[in-house]
């Protein structure tokens, strides 16, 4: 069974005046420790499916299935658990929280999980910052850090859950090549080493094609 | 705070006054109805304290305070009392003169000897006045403490004479000096009651009585009631008839003010003036408070999103909104509190009707639990008034729409 699986995926979205078909017939399925790359034009949908993927938004119409889950059926309280034990989000804009340090960003998915204590929530930020190399940065708040080092920090925050998808929404888009290339090593090794299932966003070709498979998207179908 | 200093820091401040405002009129009413020496039993207090008579047939129309014999009629022996005091309602200025032979105006209090009995007065020296030197009129005192030592200087204050109006009076006790706060026990110089009045029925005589714990003050007003029958029937001689106003009174309606001798106190309607004040003091900062949240929250969209996204639930999204504006709120709080209480040792007049009291509110009068109970109690009802709209709002965020947020 596919760790991902999509069936007869629509999105619309209406107002008053118009209507936008962001997805059409969208069927797609990602094996488990799978590295998936969407590509496509800006505006083809592929931040939607993400978004669906990653239960942050609802289908129109079609069913959205993770880890043989039927989770089109889940209620909004069901969806938060779930996305909290079995998925990680890498953004563009990486969307650490200003306010709290390196250690309280990358536990923040950790304090909305129920039976995990505070020594057991320290040691797991400490064992994904030391993996990433950011256990000096610890206690600095996001604006002390470089555009990379916070991507970093958004990979240690998104794997911290020891979640089986991380969804990564153009995570290179604000970087420089090479810090592009060490966050898209960071996540090779992820998927290597962890075996966790990756789907990215990406319209860097090169990068794309280091991943097991691209999905190509225009106008919100998948066309190859 | 962090992110948005200027924001918080009116927030609390904002909150600050409000609960200030509230604590000052709580603190106001607490004053006037809760129990503190010497008026150690308000809750078990009630005061029969003026007469109200008419004559239908020629128009007339007399009230007042009553005289010692209308008091007794009405009030004395009555089921359910534990002891009575008869005194005189308030105090009269007076000039005094001791043996320093500086003039002082002192507050005087007539009482008679069960006085002593139904407040807590602290005795520090000598002997209250007995019936006896009541009925017999006695020239003797009780001062207190800070009026000794006005009229003595350093000298043994029990056994001295002092000019009270021209009338030599012996001082036989030193009690500690009482707050104006305490209406009704309050003064600086206590003496017998005279018995004699200039009418039969008005005089200036107040019964204070103490009434047996667990005993409803219902019972006691229907014996009240059943006296003023009485006395109709006495006076329905002279053509007169008793008017009615609900006497006798308890503090919180004491406290609420009685307006006159010919007016029925009406405690409710200060009940409903409180909460419209406690009401206005809230919701007005409640206002300002949630439009200020809204403002904080508008610029946590994306952290509210990236929250949702790493498995917030929406309940906890609320109640993290509202645990962080009840920390802020309960800040807040604790500023006003204490300001509150630091206002009203400073402005202790606006307490009295003494105007600038000589003995101030102290803190054991002002700090009680209650007021802290009142303080939480506000700090809560602000919070949740102001947080929860925002709170809830913030918590129907769709996610992407706050992490794609500018």
């Amino acid at each position: 069974m596919a760790l991902i699986e999509l069936n007869g995926i629509e999105k619309v979205y209406r107002t008053k005046e118009i209507e936008t078909t962001a997805l059409e017939n969208v069927n797609l399925k990602v094996e488990k420790g799978e590295f998936v790359s969407i590509m496509g034009p800006s505006g083809c949908g592929k931040s939607t499916l993400l978004n669906i993927i990653g239960l942050l938004d609802k289908p129109t119409l079609g069913t959205v299935s993770l880890i043989g889950t039927d989770c089109s059926k889940l209620g909004d309280t069901a969806m938060s658990h779930f996305r909290n034990a079995n998925i990680g989000f890498v953004f563009q804009s990486f969307h650490l929280i200003p306010s709290l340090n390196v250690a309280a960003n990358v536990e923040l998915p950790l304090t909305y999980r129920s039976g995990i204590g505070a020594a057991e929530r320290r040691k797991r930020v400490d064992e994904v910052l030391e993996r990433l190399g950011m256990t000096h940065r610890r206690r600095h708040l996001p604006s002390q850090l470089s555009g990379g080092q916070c991507q970093r920090v958004a990979i240690a925050r998104a794997i911290v859950g020891r979640p089986s998808i991380v969804l990564a929404d153009e995570p290179t888009g604000n970087l420089d090549s090479s810090m592009g290339d060490e966050v898209m090593q960071l996540l090779h090794d992820l998927n290597r080493q962890d075996g966790i299932t990756i789907v990215m966003v990406t319209h860097n070709e090169a990068q794309a094609r280091q991943t097991d498979r691209i999905v190509r998207f225009f106008d919100g179908r998948i066309i190859s | 705070m962090r992110t948005q200093p200027v924001i918080g820091w009116v927030t609390i401040i904002g909150t600050a006054l409000s609960i200030f405002l509230i604590m000052v009129v709580v603190m106001m009413q607490q004053v006037s109805i809760l129990s503190f020496a010497p008026e150690t039993h308000r809750d078990r207090m009630l005061y029969g304290m003026f007469i109200h008579i008419v004559q239908p047939e020629n128009g007339g129309d007399s009230s007042s305070g009553m005289s010692y014999q209308t008091a007794k009629k009405l009030y004395d022996g009555l089921d359910g009392v534990e002891d009575i005091s008869y005194n005189n309602n308030g105090v009269i200025p007076c000039d005094a003169r001791g043996t320093t032979d500086r003039v002082i105006s002192v507050d005087l209090h007539s009482t008679d000897e069960a006085f002593w009995r139904i407040y807590d007065f602290d005795l520090i020296e000598g002997r209250f006045y007995d019936a006896a030197e009541v009925g017999a009129g006695s020239n003797l005192a009780v001062i207190c403490e800070s009026t000794a030592a006005a009229l003595f200087g350093g000298e043994h204050p029990v056994g001295q004479h002092f000019m009270l109006d021209h009338n030599d009076f012996e001082v036989i006790g030193i009690v500690g000096d009482v707050s104006p706060l305490a209406s009704k026990a309050y003064g600086q110089v206590f003496i017998p009651i005279s018995l004699e009045s200039w009418d039969p029925e008005f005089g200036n005589v107040i019964a204070s009585m103490l009434v047996k714990d667990g005993v409803d003050f219902g019972h006691i007003s229907e014996q009240v009631r059943a006296r003023y029958a009485e006395f109709d029937s006495e006076l329905a001689a002279d053509g007169k008839e008793t008017v009615y106003h609900g006497s006798p009174y308890d503090q919180e309606t004491i406290a609420g003010g009685v307006d006159g001798s010919n007016t029925t106190p009406d405690p409710e309607s200060g009940r409903r003036m409180r909460m419209i004040i406690y009401i206005i003091l809230l919701i007005v900062p409640a206002i300002n408070l949630s439009s200020m949240l809204h403002s904080r929250l508008r610029h946590r969209v994306n952290e509210i999103g990236v929250e949702r996204a790493f498995g917030c639930t929406r309940r906890r999204i609320i109640s993290d909104i509202i645990s962080e504006s009840l920390i802020v709120t309960v800040a807040g709080g604790l500023i006003g509190l204490v300001a509150a209480i630091v206002f009203a040792m400073c402005y202790s007049g606006l307490y009295s009707d003494f105007g600038d009291a000589a003995v101030s509110p102290s803190l054991s009068m002002l700090l009680r639990p209650q007021t802290f109970a009142y303080a939480l109690v506000a700090c809560f009802i602000l919070n949740i008034i102001s947080a929860a709209v925002p709170a809830w709002q913030a918590s129907r965020l769709n996610p992407v729409e706050a992490l794609n947020a500018r």
